[in-house]
Parts: C-alpha cells; structure tokens; sequence
C-alpha cells in the first residue's frame, strides 16, 4: 500500500539553513548538516536541499554539504538550485545526491530535461515548480520567485513529463513559510493531470494541513515542509503517528 | 575478509551504495575487470537506468562471461534494482533483450493504474514468501523503478510488496548464491543497511 513520504525540505543559503517568507526575507535557522541528520533519525522518509541563491551566482554551493551528509543518512537526498548542465547533474550525484531539482535552466531549455532524464534515467530527475496565482492561474516562477517565466503550471506538468522527468516538486509561492495551509486547488490539479509522483510543499503549518490535504486528494504519496519543521516541538515520530491514527499509511 | 567487488559498468550512481558499505566497514572494490571479478567472494551489481542499456554495457565491458563463470560456480552476486532485473531471461525496456539469465523469468512494465503513480518512488513494507530467510528484520525498504521482475517459478521468491490490493511486486529473488533485491537497501535506513551487512557476512 501506498505510503505518504515524509519529506523536509532544506532551503540553504551560503553555509546556513534560511526560511522565508513567500521566498522572501529570509532569516538563518540553523547548519544545514545538523538539521538533515536530525531529521534523518526521527524518521524522514527522504531530504531535500535547495540553495536558493545558486540560480544568481550560477553555480550550486551544496556539494560539500551533500558530500559529508550522504556518508551518515542513507534515505534519498535531492538536491536543487542552480542546474544548468549535464555535468552540474553529474557532480551533484557524485557527491551522494540521489535526485536533482532543476527549475530556472529547464523553463528556458526544455530539451535540458529531456537529455537529463535520458542520461541519468526519469527517476533522477526532479521538476521543481514554484507555482503563483496571478489572475486566477497558476504560473511557474523562475530565479528563486524572482522571476515569472510565463509558463502556465499545468502546462509546464503536462510538458515536463512529456520531457521523461520522474518526480515533481511543486511549491507554491503564495503559502511559502506562512503556515496557512497547503494550496490544496494547485495540488489537488496538479495531481489529477500528472501520471507521475507530485511532492506539495509550501503553507504547512500543523500536522492537521497535511491531514486536509490528504483527505482532500486523491493518490498524495510526499509531502514536504520546512517552516514546521523549525519548531522547537517537531518530531517526525509523533507527526507520523498521528497520521497513522487519521488513517493515512506512513512508514513508522 | 570477503573480497567484495562492486561491478562498474557505467549506469547509474554508485555514491550511495559506496557510502553505506563504508558505513558497515565493508572493504570493496569497484571494478570491470575480469580478474577481480574471478578473484572475488562476492559480486555486487547495482543499477540505475535501463535493461537493454545496462547489457549492452556489460557486454561492451566484456563482463558477460566473467559474470556468467561467476553464476556457474555458484558464486554469491546480488543484483540491486536494475542489477537485479538483469537476473532475468529476458527484458522489454526499449525493446526485447536478453538477460543474464540467472533467474528464469521477464522484466515488465508495471501496469499504468489510477491506483497508483509511475514511477514507484517510495517506502513500502516488504512480506515474507518463505520462513525466515534473513535474521535482520527486514521491515521498510525505498522502492524506485516502473518495471517489474515476473518469476517463471514462485519458489525463487522470498519477499514481495504491494504496490495495490491486486499486485505484488518481487522484493527479493533468490537463485543458488545469486539474490536480487528490487529496492535499495543503500537508501532505506538501518533496514537497509542491516540487510546488506547479513548478505555479505552470512555464511
């Protein structure tokens, strides 16, 4: 039976861990190897780690923070922020990753996804959507949400899997770091039209957000969050368990 | 010590799997040669990517007889993931090819549903088709991949998952000394990383 993935997610900037507020503003949380393995031993089902200036300065600066990581946490890891070639892929599975994000490159070389998927196989590759509603429709944000690309989220979905990605990471914008809620209508679509596995992350602030959307949806098998996990209070174990007695199968 | 040799045929990422075996103090080597491979006590072939790809590699690599004298001599190979699946007679991604052969069956695609999503990307808890093959208590293991290995003999089944009601995947198969396990141990956790350390330091 299908599990949910318990999924944080890591948004790193220069040596720390960051959160924002609809990806902005950031402030420091902690180091970014101390979180991951804490989370990794209170249960995680997989990690995710986002430099989100990497887009900017063109380069991704996680390789050394991956590389130490992946010696002690043996779920998978994803790595995002700043992919902009096949060798970039390369180094960044190299040092222990297991999945890559890739947003900014891919809206504006869709071929990108297509070579990537086929060198590293779909199961490596991961779309990373940052989803806003400008007039009633979700648009996929580019440079970190700085920029809009244009792209329609749906048609992005729809075109992305076309393209051989296995996996997508779908934010939105809106709800990142306010802790109201999932944007449980861009899910719930994004959900229906895909074939392949969506992670929703962005406004979980209670365990209850990831109840309502799960029972919401139909076929949810990640979630993801960082703000909640910032929590003096958070535990994996205990926010599993709950689950578990809302008749949601996770791995415990 | 075993001599434990990861075959290295160019596909996939080996980082993790290198990672976890330092992790349980397992020396091992990596290697496409042909002298390692006859020098080893345990053969590890992992995989990530596709069947026809990975056989041409071994072929092209000049792998395919050192692996088949291997099998013949009855020698410990555990194939993970696609590493497994070449176990198979026969594969249908990208076309029919032909597998190791070292367990009789096929390598399919898993059936588009509206039960689930594909690729299978996840933990699943694995059931046990025969009396206590391992000691480890092998509980969640993190699955990944769209094609699965049909058995043509259920007795070389020892555990499988369910992916819906109505289908159970392989989990790990076992021939003679050759095991192939469908999800990676190098990615799920302790249970992982106990179920490897048992494979290679059983008697």
């Amino acid at each position: 039976m299908q599990n949910l993935r318990i999924i944080p997610n890591l948004e790193i900037k220069e040596d720390f861990v960051v959160k924002g507020y609809q990806y902005e503003g950031v402030k420091k949380i902690d180091y970014p190897n101390k979180l991951a393995e804490l989370f990794y031993k209170i249960g995680a089902d997989e990690l995710i780690f986002i430099d989100t200036v990497a887009s900017l300065y063109r380069r991704n600066n996680l390789l050394e923070i991956i590389k130490e990581n992946s010696k002690n946490i043996f779920i998978p890891l994803t790595v995002g922020g700043g992919i902009r070639s096949l060798k970039n892929i390369y180094e960044i599975l190299r040092s222990g990753a297991d999945k890559v994000a890739i947003n900014t490159y891919a809206t504006k070389n869709k071929k990108f996804l297509k070579e990537a998927s086929k060198e590293f196989g779909s199961q490596c590759i991961v779309l990373f959507i940052q989803a806003k509603l400008i007039n009633g429709e979700y648009f996929c944000l580019t440079d970190n949400s700085r920029e809009n690309s244009g792209m329609k989220v749906i048609d992005w979905i729809k075109t992305a899997e076309d393209l051989g990605v296995g996996e997508i990471l779908l934010s939105s914008v809106d709800r990142d770091g306010t802790k109201i809620g999932f944007d449980i209508p861009l899910i719930k679509k994004a959900l229906e039209i895909s074939s392949i596995p969506i992670i929703p992350h962005g406004g979980c602030g209670h365990i209850n957000d990831i109840i309502s959307l799960e029972k919401q949806t139909k076929l949810l098998n990640a979630v993801s969050f960082s703000s909640i996990a910032y929590e003096d209070q958070f535990d994996i174990k205990v926010m599993k368990k709950k689950l578990k007695s809302n008749g949601i199968n996770v791995r415990i | 010590m075993k001599k434990v040799v990861i075959i290295d045929y160019d596909v996939g990422n080996q980082q993790s799997l290198k990672n976890a075996l330092s992790k349980i103090n397992v020396k091992f080597k990596i290697s496409s040669n042909k002298e390692d491979i006859k020098n080893s006590d345990i053969i590890i072939l992992p995989g990530v990517g596709s069947f026809n790809k990975s056989m041409l590699n071994i072929k092209k690599k000049k792998l395919y007889l050192p692996l088949i004298e291997a099998f013949n001599q009855k020698k410990k190979i555990i194939g993970i993931c696609v590493g497994m699946q070449l176990f198979a007679t026969k594969g249908f991604e990208n076309g029919v090819s032909k597998g190791l052969n070292f367990i009789p069956g096929d390598v399919k695609i898993i059936n588009p549903s509206k039960k689930y999503k594909l690729p299978v990307m996840n933990w699943f808890k694995i059931n046990k088709e025969k009396k206590d093959v391992y000691r480890s208590s092998l509980k969640y293991f993190y699955f990944l991949h769209s094609y699965k290995f049909n058995l043509q003999n259920k007795k070389h089944l020892l555990y499988s998952y369910k992916l819906d009601d109505n289908l159970n995947i392989p989990a790990i198969i076992k021939y003679d000394n050759c095991v192939g396990i469908q999800f990676h141990p190098e990615k799920s956790s302790l249970d992982g990383l106990n179920l490897l350390n048992e494979l290679i330091n059983e008697k």
